[in-house]
């Protein structure tokens, strides 16, 4: 499967500058259900735990009252609590191949991502991601490619 | 590859949710939450919009 790199314009000192961030779009959906909802988020090999926006759990209607709670630490130490649940991920680039569809952990923010983070809605890392498929690689800013 | 620009759409948001196509082309809709965007794109006909929450771009991320 195949991502194209995201273009977005940020302003360091006021000044537009381009900037090419793996941003792609990966389905989420409750295990034994099909509603999906497609987050366009950031594809982070640092990252151990994948994290998502508390809105998208809530939307799928995920039950968290058996969920694990836990605290992740960014860089830079800001902490943020999740509620870890288990998901069905699916990879679809659109271009007519079967879907990758598997289930995984990820972990929901127990409020909105930090302000100060440049993604603000999901973050695909190693548990939900990168363990899960045999081949992530970047080409920048060509393309992500998902094996 | 082309990358996907979305930088005309994000011009135009500085919070809130966005409902895109599928191909991150386009807006669809748009909206405090997330259930309020997905209920817009519906009624537009995108049953199952790429969704993003607007993102705060003038900080740098090292993760």
């Amino acid at each position: 499967m195949d991502f194209p790199y995201t273009l977005v314009t940020d302003w360091p000192k006021h000044q537009a500058r381009q900037r090419y961030l793996p941003w792609i779009n990966i389905g989420i959906r409750k295990p034994g259900t099909i509603k999906t909802v497609w987050p366009l988020g950031l594809v982070d090999s640092r990252a151990e735990l994948t994290v998502i926006d508390h809105e998208i759990g809530k939307e799928l209607g995920l039950n968290f009252k058996k969920a694990i709670k836990n605290t992740i630490t960014g860089f830079g130490g800001a902490k943020v609590q999740v509620l870890i649940a288990e998901v069905e991920f699916v990879i679809d680039d659109g271009r007519g191949k079967e879907p990758t569809v598997y289930q995984d952990f990820a972990g929901f923010t127990a409020n909105p991502f930090p302000a100060s983070h440049p993604q603000q809605t999901a973050i695909f890392g190693t548990v939900g991601l990168f363990r899960k498929v045999n081949e992530v690689s970047f080409e920048y800013p060509r393309r992500i490619h998902i094996k | 590859m082309t990358p996907v620009d979305i930088r005309k759409i994000l011009k135009k948001h500085k919070a809130g949710w966005l409902a895109l196509s599928r191909d991150n082309t386009k807006e669809i809709a748009n909206g405090k939450t997330l259930h309020e965007v997905l209920v817009k794109a519906k009624a537009k006909g995108e049953e199952n919009p790429s969704v993003l929450k607007v993102p705060n771009l003038n900080n740098t991320y090292v993760g």
